[in-house]
């Protein structure tokens, strides 16, 4: 290979210069298998540690650039495939990889990784019931962290959508996988406490593999899940998948679709009890005007039933709610609703006092009574009282000749 | 955001005593213009917030002392 005819003594200099090149040339990127020993980071931020398996080791340099954004952080004792290409440094005489990335190797060391890392953040109280915090029950401002183009943002704006009572919301964008996920996802879960940019945050995003789901499992998203003082909703994955953050956080939603309805549900039900008041009062006011025909007793009754009417009708529709409700309608539902609307306020007309004293009845009250308080009972009355007639047209003065008291009291 | 239980609590019983027929029709149509008020107050509170979406479109200090950008989604 190398000619020792011309040149049969090396320098030491020029020696490691040709295995340099040699072995840069052979190994320009590679991936290699192994566990990690020996893991010390420097006080630069490097991180130098040991590949080995069984029966052999090299030397690995993560330097401080990459070693931010590398999938796994090394650890001893990991599993892992580093990426990366071969170096040989000169004044040491020894050669290493320099690293591009470390992950975890294999499903089932990943899954081992985890365990261990659920542990360890585990003892220290990260997924502690007593650290729970409740949501709240009528949130008006929900922070969204996932991707702004992914299925779980148009999961969750399509629940809201549907309904009235639901919370304004505010996204926050991320990138949910791949090296820098986790820690975008993480200072955006502390922006949305730093910046009040909800009651509520939901972390999201669809389902996916294992892997695809790494970045919630990761320790620094973990670690702002638990310390954020707003109520987090995880909403990562479908239903069989369970991530760290979904352990650390708040509760845990199956699906974005289930966080969503979360911080939906109970405003939604309060909104439609409170609207159901104004049917249902509604009603009960224009039956007992319906039948106040015989309570004209009260004083005041005819500018009630006038005022009534009005607020009844505009109770009903007045609202922008009761507005959009008759806009989504169908035509077919449009008829009956307006019919309704109509007949509230014909059978209030009806009750009005003008409108039955068209039907001849007359109201009457005593003339020296200040108050002019309507009289619907002969006992409050004397022989020779003077009392006010009034007909739906004009007044009548007249005397009282005769009482004719009645026994049955009108209720 | 407690009161909204109480509040539809008081609505419910406006409704119970408009129902009482013990209860004068004025003090009735007293009560409903209340529950009415309160009814629309309660439904403002709740869907009284424009329907838009933000997003955060920039990215601030995370220990809160720069100033979030919002921007329609």
């Amino acid at each position: 290979m190398f000619s020792s005819e011309r040149r049969p003594v090396w320098s030491v200099s020029e020696l490691t210069r040709a295995i340099k090149g040699q072995l840069e040339d052979t190994f320009p990127s590679l991936s290699v298998e192994g566990e990690i020993s020996n893991c010390r980071p420097s006080a630069a931020g490097h991180i130098y540690f040991t590949l080995k398996d069984s029966t052999a080791m090299i030397s690995a340099a993560l330097f401080r650039g990459k070693a931010s954004r590398v999938e796994e952080k090394p650890q001893d004792g990991m599993h892992v495939v580093v990426t990366g290409k071969i170096d040989v440094y000169a004044p040491r005489g020894s050669y290493q990889i320099i690293v591009d990335n470390v992950k975890p190797a294999g499903k089932g060391a990943l899954l081992e990784a985890l365990e261990k890392r659920k542990r360890a953040l585990g003892a220290e109280g990260l997924f502690d019931q007593e650290k729970k915090q409740p949501l709240p029950p009528y949130p008006r401002r929900v922070a969204v962290i996932t991707s702004p183009t992914g299925a779980a943002v148009r999961d969750i704006l399509q629940v809201l959508a549907r309904r009235s009572a639901a919370p304004r919301v505010t996204l926050l964008p991320t990138i949910v996988q791949g090296s820098e996920a986790p820690e975008k996802i993480a200072a955006q879960i502390r922006r949305a406490a730093a910046y009040n940019l909800g009651d509520v945050v939901i972390i999201a995003r669809g389902g996916g593999s294992l892997e695809d789901l790494m970045a919630f499992n990761e320790e620094v998203v973990v670690r702002a899940v638990a310390a954020c003082p707003l109520p987090v909703i995880s909403g990562v994955g479908h239903e069989i998948d369970i991530s760290l953050a979904d352990l650390a956080s708040d509760v845990r939603a199956a699906t974005p679709s289930a966080a969503a309805e979360l911080v939906s549900d109970r405003s939604e039900d309060l909104l439609l009890r409170a609207r159901g008041f104004r049917r249902e009062a509604a009603g009960l006011i224009s039956a007992r005007l319906d039948t106040a025909g015989h309570r004209l007793d009260k004083a005041g009754i005819r500018e009630l039933s006038h005022l009534a009417a009005g607020r009844l009708e505009e109770a009903m529709r007045g609202s922008d709610e009761a507005r959009r409700e008759l806009e989504r309608a169908a035509a077919e539902r449009l008829q009956p609703l307006r019919r309704r609307l109509e007949l509230a306020g014909r059978s209030l007309n009806d009750a009005s006092p003008k409108a039955v004293m068209a039907r001849g009845y007359a109201r009457v009250s005593l003339i020296n009574d200040p108050r002019g308080r309507s009289i619907s009972d002969s006992q409050h009355l004397k022989e020779n009282d003077e009392i006010k007639v009034e007909f739906a047209r004009g007044t009548a003065d007249a005397r009282i000749s005769k009482l004719h008291n009645d026994s049955k009291k009108e209720g | 955001m407690k009161g909204f239980e109480e509040k539809l609590g008081h609505l419910e019983k406006l409704a119970e005593q408009i129902r009482d027929r013990d209860v004068p029709l004025e003090e009735a149509m007293a009560l409903f213009d209340e529950g009415v008020v309160l009814s629309k107050n309660l439904e403002e509170e709740l869907e009284g917030f424009e329907r838009k979406v933000e997003i955060l479109s920039n990215e601030p200090p995370q220990d809160g002392s720069g100033e979030a950008e919002l921007s329609p989604f």
